[in-house]
């Protein structure tokens, strides 16, 4: 039943294009109709022009049969065409919803789910349900057409003939049903163990170093090899499974024909057949073949294609509807204070990060967070941005539940740079311009300037055009680290929130990059929170968290304090 | 020239398949008896009609059916042992590939690797070698199946009526253009769609991996955008495709149609004048049906064979590099007394020496830091010293004995290496330590392991000892990992351990372990460290900076600094 409501939902994505899908489907039975017809024109080729001998009829028949080729052809074209694009939309539209219900999950969502697993949903399974609206819906109804119009004509030709058609269609339906269902389970383990082998590789070549100094290299090769013979034999068991299954309804079919050639042949000799109906039988079998095939392997997909649909619908229903509340507020004039009360978060995996956590920061003041890792410094962090909500307590930005703030504002309120700022595969501008696409280039280049990195970018040959990340020039720790800067001032935030900034940082690179934080940080709120003691000097105040609570709280005399606001 | 190389490389292809060759034996009886069986059936049908029916033979009319029967089995029967064994065959060829590539790259050199990424190297053990399989194994046996079928087809039809068959192939050749036009068309449109998705798999996984980000620079739409593209840009690619196929398929029916045509037309009028008998015609219907499957797969073997070339090219690349390192060489036992740089000189890339000249001498038991900024060739030391590579000039001495005359495996079972970055490999934790020293016991792994402190994380994680790697690798830190890195060095009881300081992401309480933990391998044995940190250079007995590929410093921490020279300006920035 629940199918049966997957199936619904996912015909509705086809809404948009259900014109061409119709017309599409009618095209198909037009299709299956001149399919069908063909042998009955062999038939009369042969009983009436060639057995008879009278030649015109065989010319006449030929030439029919042309026409119906043709138009066969056409309707093989317009209708694949039809049904493909339309399936092609609704799937567009699937894959829409599911990457906007993506972009709108919270953080803990991706915590929870593997990147690789959304790709597959976003790639996979759309491509699944692809194949299912186009191909295998086309060549379902195409068969069953096929399979009527065909023994429509048989029961017209010989009642006994066509009972043994009939019996053959179901066993060869049966039989392929049974087969897709076999084969596709020992596919999916055949995929997945091949995904073993190539991460035993990518070990065996990222981890060379190691290997070697280990001297186990006799043992990896041990271990790709079992590995490597697990999948030769869910292989050879596919194999095993096509070979029998897949070849099954040849036989099945060769032992119809053989009946139909024998009691054909009697009926022939009989005067109750003639050797163009005969001929017609056994061309039918013959053309039946392939579709009988695709329509056992669409039944055998329903229930997987539909349970595709359904992980995606999965994914799109599980994210809110909206981002913003309905009472959210924008904050035109902020001032930069910032105040956790009673602040509990618990984390996917039970444990509790922040355990009644209450403080407040004034509008620009310093603060360092510290503690060991896993302590929740950086969760305090990711609340004030948003990324993830308390179980309880409240977080406010000027004076404001961060939920109520509309999401626009607050992104323009705070700047949020992680640990390793992730950068795009695109050119430095681009990565610079993230927060506004339409920023001039001078402020890109203010704002390079005051991150200092704008004479890094200057000295590459390409600028700010130079494309950077994954495919392009690859960026040191430092470099990265500064790239995020200069794109969270972009904006010109009122607080800033740096999380560990310096980690990966050589003690040379961190000190450099201290200093020019200082100025960096001028008239802003800023929250860090890092292990690193250099950075104590930026701040004029420490927060200790060990456990999910605060330990120690301490004005340090680094820097004066920020204005007090009471 | 450019069909001879590839000629010269599918020779030495089938000459390294045929080993499996029985295997092969059944795969060539089952090609040939099914195209036999394939064209008796249509043949045994003709003489039915023209023998039995037309004159009314009762009595023979069931062996006969009984022929038609064996004929249509055996095409069942040969089918099924070909599907079964060329795919057993082509499965064996393959595994043996996957296991050349892998444990030759395991036995390649350092210098193999330079210039080739992780990716690349791993689509060639996986990809490559399947497109080999399908267009080599399977494609050429399917490809000479279906030569053998077409030629079956035209000599049966010449044995019936020899006019009759040059008007029936006179399809042929139209179907081999449209077969290898629009199927061309139609097969590059659909590798086109590969890439189209791929394109959207890694749209997703920008904007997956960088969400936070776009999150935080409210640029949800942005990328929606970029998506939507890429997801746009492959219903175009898949409409092309639908267009070719749409295009392919029923042109090559119709050419089917055009032969059946042919016969009825031509045929007819032969019948009409008694020049052939029905029988012959109805065989000839039949026959010209069954041209379209094999010459399509010849065609399509034929185009793909292209792209096979260049993976076979790049698999026999990897087999043939001449990268390798060899396992010969005096077994050095234990290294007692020293190790001694003479006069070393290295280069990675020719005329850009990384160490000049370097002379130095690491008595066993002592305890030395080697300090540098990045790039100035301590990682590279420790690389000559394992042996994953050599000088160029100059030479390594271990208790006096040249490296190069030493076997890099004796040498490696006596130096505990502690790389930067740790390899977990897949398996559980505790086969990841063991790995070191396969006769250690899971005991002697956990008191390694309390000794060394890393005991309590890996106690901590959900399954312990038994969690996969793969799990682990996500909830353990870098520095945590090294500890583990260091456990399996301890493993091994080696006489020297090289430590390369991981440099980054490594918090205080950790940093404080691995310490520790340094401290404890350390102790007895003769110690190189890599700095990239300056707090354990308090530990060593000498510290050797390296600057420019030059030993510029060394001495003790106080010497150095009291000499207020390079170290000193390096320890106190």
């Amino acid at each position: 039943m629940s199918s049966m409501r997957q199936l619904g939902r996912l015909l509705i994505y086809l809404r948009a294009h259900a014109i061409h899908f119709l017309v599409g489907l009618l095209i198909v039975v037009l299709m299956a109709y001149t399919s069908g017809i063909i042998p009955i024109l062999i038939k009369n080729a042969i009983d009436e022009g060639i057995s008879t001998g009278n030649y015109n009829a065989a010319i006449y028949y030929a030439l029919l049969i042309l026409l119906v080729g043709v138009l066969n052809g056409i309707f093989s074209f317009s209708g694949r065409y039809l049904l493909i694009k339309s399936a092609q939309y609704a799937v567009y539209h699937l894959r829409m919803d599911t990457f906007r219900a993506i972009q709108r999950q919270g953080m803990d969502f991706f915590d929870k789910t593997f990147s690789g697993q959304l790709i597959s949903r976003i790639t996979n399974d759309t491509e699944r349900i692809t194949r299912f609206l186009s191909f295998r819906v086309r060549m379902f109804i195409y068969s069953i057409f096929l399979i009527g119009i065909s023994l429509y004509y048989m029961i017209g030709m010989s009642i006994i003939l066509t009972a043994v058609a009939f019996a053959t269609i179901a066993i060869v339906v049966a039989l392929n049903t049974t087969y897709a269902m076999k084969v596709r389970p020992i596919y999916d383990k055949v995929r997945h163990q091949t995904g073993t082998i190539a991460s035993i590789a990518t070990q065996s070549i990222a981890g060379v170093k190691t290997i070697k100094s280990l001297s186990i290299e006799e043992n990896i090769k041990d271990k790709f090899s079992k590995e490597n013979n697990a999948l030769y034999s869910l292989n050879v068991d596919a194999t095993k499974i096509t070979a029998l299954y897949g070849n099954a309804p040849f036989l099945v079919l060769g032992v119809a024909m053989s009946i139909m050639f024998y009691y054909g042949s009697m009926a022939i000799i009989g005067n109750t057949l003639t050797v163009g109906e005969l001929v017609a039988f056994l061309t039918y079998m013959l053309t039946m073949m392939w579709p009988l095939r695709a329509l056992g392997f669409t039944i055998g997909d329903i229930q997987r294609s539909l349970a595709a649909a359904s992980r995606l619908f999965e994914v799109i229903d599980s994210a809110p509807e909206n981002v913003d509340a309905p009472d959210a507020v924008d904050i035109t004039n902020p001032k930069g204070k910032i105040e956790f009360k009673d602040v509990w978060v618990r984390y996917h995996t039970g444990k509790i990060a922040l355990r009644g956590l209450s403080f407040k920061i004034n509008p620009e003041e310093r603060v360092l967070i510290t503690g060991p890792p896993g302590s929740g410094k950086s969760t305090i962090l990711k609340l004030i941005a948003r990324f993830y909500k308390p179980e309880r307590g409240k977080v406010s930005i000027d004076d404001v539940d961060v939920r109520k703030i509309k999401d626009k504002s607050l992104r323009k309120i705070v700047a949020y740079v992680s640990q390793e700022p992730f950068i795009f595969n695109r050119s430095i501008r681009e990565n610079i311009a993230l927060a506004n696409p339409d920023a001039s280039m001078e402020d890109i280049i203010k704002a390079a300037k005051t991150a200092k990195i704008h004479e890094f970018i200057s000295s590459l040959p390409q600028g700010y055009e130079t494309i950077v990340g994954e495919k392009g020039v690859t960026l040191s720790g430092g470099e990265r680290q500064r790239i995020g800067l200069a794109r969270a001032l972009l904006s010109n935030p009122k607080i800033i929130l740096l999380d560990d900034p310096v980690s990966n940082l050589d003690a040379r690179t961190e000190s450099i990059l201290v200093e020019d934080l200082k100025d960096i940080l001028n008239g802003k709120t800023a929250v860090i929170v890092s292990q690193r003691p250099s950075l104590a000097k930026l701040v004029n105040r420490v927060i200790g968290i060990e456990d999910g609570k605060i330990i120690k709280d301490e004005k340090t005399e680094g820097l004066e304090g920020g204005k007090n606001e009471k | 020239m450019k069909s001879k190389s590839s000629y010269s490389l599918l020779k030495r292809f089938i000459k390294e398949a045929i080993y499996e060759k029985k295997t092969l034996t059944i795969v060539v009886i089952s090609i040939v008896g099914s195209a036999i069986a394939n064209i008796a059936s249509p043949y045994i049908l003709s003489v039915a009609i023209d023998n039995y029916i037309i004159p009314g033979k009762y009595a023979q009319l069931l062996f006969i059916a009984i022929l038609y029967l064996l004929a249509l089995v055996g095409q069942w029967l040969f089918a099924t042992l070909q599907t079964f064994y060329t795919e057993v065959f082509g499965q064996k060829v393959l595994r043996n590939l996957r296991k050349m590539l892998h444990d030759k790259m395991l036995i390649s050199s350092l210098d193999f690797f330079k210039d080739k990424s992780t990716g690349d190297l791993v689509s060639r053990i996986i990809n490559d070698t399947n497109i080999i399989n399908d267009v080599l194994v399977s494609g050429l046996l399917g490809g000479l199946g279906s030569l053998l079928s077409l030629s079956g087809i035209i000599i049966a039809m010449l044995f019936l009526d020899v006019k009759l068959t040059l008007v029936t192939l006179s399809s042929v050749p139209i179907m081999a253009l449209i077969a290898l036009y629009f199927g061309g068309k139609m097969r590059s449109a659909y590798r086109d769609t590969r890439e189209k998705i791929a394109k959207i798999s890694s749209v997703v996984e920008e904007s997956v991996a960088g969400m936070e980000t776009i999150r935080a620079f409210g640029k949800e739409d942005y990328a929606e955008r970029e998506f939507s593209k890429a997801s746009m840009d492959t219903i175009k690619a898949y409409l092309r495709v639908a267009v070719y196929m749409g295009i392919f398929w029923p042109l090559m029916n119709i050419a089917s149609l055009l032969s059946v045509i042919v016969v009825i037309a031509y045929g007819g009028y032969q019948a009409y004048l008694g020049a052939v008998s029905i029988g012959v015609v109805v065989a000839f219907i039949q026959y010209a049906q069954r041209f379209r499957g094999p010459i399509n797969n010849v065609v399509s073997m034929y185009d793909s064979l292209q792209s096979a070339l260049a993976a076979l090219e790049r698999t026999y690349e990897v087999i043939d590099d001449k990268n390798i390192e060899d396992y010969e060489g005096i077994d050095i036992g234990r290294i007692k007394e020293r190790i001694e740089f003479c006069n070393v000189w290295f280069e990675y890339e020719k005329d850009r020496p990384v160490l000049k000249n370097i002379n130095l001498i690491i008595p066993s038991g002592s305890k030395i830091a080697i300090v540098g900024k990045t790039g100035a060739g301590k990682t590279t030391i420790a690389n000559l010293i394992m042996r994953f590579y050599d000088p160029t000039k100059g030479g390594i001495f271990y208790d006096e004995i040249e490296g190069r005359e030493i076997s890099r495996r004796s040498l490696r079972r006596r130096i505990g290496y502690v790389p930067q970055e740790t390899y977990l490999f897949p398996g559980t934790i505790m086969e990841n330590i063991s790995m070191a020293n396969l006769e250690s016991s899971k005991d002697e792994v956990i008191k390694v392991c309390k000794e060394l402190g890393v005991h309590n994380f890996i106690m901590k994680l959900p399954k312990g000892y038994e969690t996969s790697a793969g799990e682990a690798g996500k909830l353990l830190s870098v520095g945590e990992k090294q500890l583990i890195s260091l456990a399996r060095a301890m493993l091994k009881d080696p006489d020297v351990v090289i430590l390369d300081e991981a440099l980054s992401s490594v918090d205080l309480n950790t940093e404080r372990l691995v310490q520790n933990a340094m401290l404890k391998l350390m102790k007895g044995r003769t110690s190189i460290i890599i700095a990239h940190r300056l707090s354990i250079v308090r530990y060593v007995d000498s510290i050797v900076v390296v600057d420019n590929g030059k030993i510029s410093e060394i001495g003790s921490l106080d010497e150095l600094m009291r000499k207020r020279g390079y170290f000193y300006r390096l320890y106190t920035s």
